[in-house]
């Protein structure tokens, strides 16, 4: 009875003790960082936000699986909104506003994740896609949200996107785009279709 | 003599004709309906006036219907769903699994301390949890935004199953227009859902 209550108490000993290693382990290996903010204070075209600031974060968690996150923060003009409330209503087919976080590259092992995308837009409508088409590689390269509410937008006031992108162990030199989009109405091919759009700031990451 | 001259016109009519409806055939056969492209749908629905988003609703059960004709009973139909109400986790895992629906994301509202709303989408965790609890923590923390519900759902639901879940009373509609029965969908894009417009037009029921 002695030997087997010895025998329990060094059983349970060692749990013990692997249990707090890697607990340790987990929490030394837990990391994350913030890429420097990079802005923009003036567009080409006038009906996107007029200024706004990027930044990204990078998180690796215990089981080293890493996520990068960058994300937008952008100001509307009174003229601007003004113009995204003008075409949404009246006659179809209307035109919307998207801000758009991908890859340069559409072949990059980057992925982005549908569905981890946070947004300030009002009635925001999120995508994602593989490109290039029509097949793409198997990893999501663009993620964008489309306001479809834009008689809800408010002038001079931040609005937020923000994407969640799989960092793959073998992750070549990238570069993500934070794009200003307006799509109308195509009657050929039935679909909305980026008409206008410009990219505000463009990073490189794993570049070493 | 003219018994030649019309055998010869016969063939040349009948070869004439037939590569005509040949031609004819192959437009017919290449003309494919257009891609489901989930902002066109959008677009088409009337969301100025609480009839016509009535309305909308209405035509997803006549929709609901024709899906149910085409498809046998076990199969999956792709659904957009959007609730009555913001759901709380327990309403919203009660909706999913009392009605046997396989998540595809989850669609969640927030808010930031300015007051602006925010609306974030996020897919079951590996071990099939519906919310990612570390995913919205880490939102709540960095964006100090808090979430007041959650307002669509993206999934799939069994032919024999959907018109239960369309008379579910924390549903406000189920859209079933971008499954394949009913459309060309190759990307499997979900329809964009109607919270947004329900809770503007005072359609929500709490």
């Amino acid at each position: 009875m002695k030997t087997y209550s010895k025998v329990r108490n060094t059983v349970l000993s060692v749990l013990l003790f692997t249990s707090l290693l890697f607990g340790i382990a987990s929490i030394a290996s837990a990391a994350s960082y913030w890429y420097p903010s990079i802005g923009w204070s003036s567009v080409q075209h006038w009906e996107f936000p007029h200024s706004g600031n990027t930044s990204a974060l990078e998180e690796t968690d215990s089981f080293s699986n890493r996520t990068l996150k960058p994300m937008s923060s952008f100001k509307f003009s009174s003229q601007s909104v003004q113009y995204y409330k003008d075409i949404a209503v009246g006659t179809q087919p209307h035109g919307w506003y998207t801000h758009d976080i991908s890859t340069t590259e559409s072949n990059t092992n980057l992925n982005t994740n549908l569905y981890n995308l946070y947004s300030t837009l009002p009635g925001a409508y999120f995508d994602i896609d593989d490109d290039p088409e029509p097949n793409g590689n198997g990893y999501n390269d663009e993620s964008e949200v489309t306001c479809t509410s834009p008689s809800s937008l408010v002038a001079e006031t931040d609005y937020r996107f923000e994407s969640y992108f799989t960092v793959n162990s073998n992750s070549s030199p990238t570069t993500i785009d934070h794009t200003s989009q307006t799509s109308w109405y195509d009657p050929i091919n039935s679909e909305y279709q980026t008409i206008t759009y410009e990219t505000h700031v463009s990073r490189s990451f794993y570049t070493n | 003599m003219n018994s030649k001259k019309t055998m010869r016109f016969l063939l040349i009519s009948s070869v004439v004709l037939a590569t005509v409806i040949a031609a004819s055939s192959s437009i017919y056969a290449n003309k494919q309906e257009p891609k489901y492209d989930p902002l066109v749908a959008f677009d088409k629905i009337d969301k100025s006036s609480k009839d016509g988003l009535l309305k909308f609703k209405k035509q997803n059960e006549e929709k609901i219907k024709d899906v149910k004709n085409l498809a046998k009973s076990e199969e999956e139909i792709m659904v957009t769903v959007t609730f009555s109400k913001y759901l709380s986790e327990d309403e919203l895992k009660k909706v999913v699994n009392s009605n046997q629906l396989r998540v595809h994301h989850i669609i969640g509202r927030g808010v930031e301390p300015d007051g602006k709303e925010s609306t974030f989408v996020m897919e079951p965790t590996k071990d099939g949890q519906i919310v990612n609890k570390d995913v919205l923590g880490d939102w709540e923390t960095r964006f100090q935004s808090k979430t007041k519900g959650f307002i669509e759902l993206g999934g799939y639901v069994r032919a024999d199953q959907i018109e239960k879940l369309s008379k579910d009373t924390k549903i406000y509609s189920v859209d079933v227009s971008a499954d394949q029965h009913l459309a060309n969908n190759p990307k499997k894009k979900f329809a964009h859902g109607v919270f947004w417009e329900i809770e503007h037009k005072d359609l929500i029921t709490e």
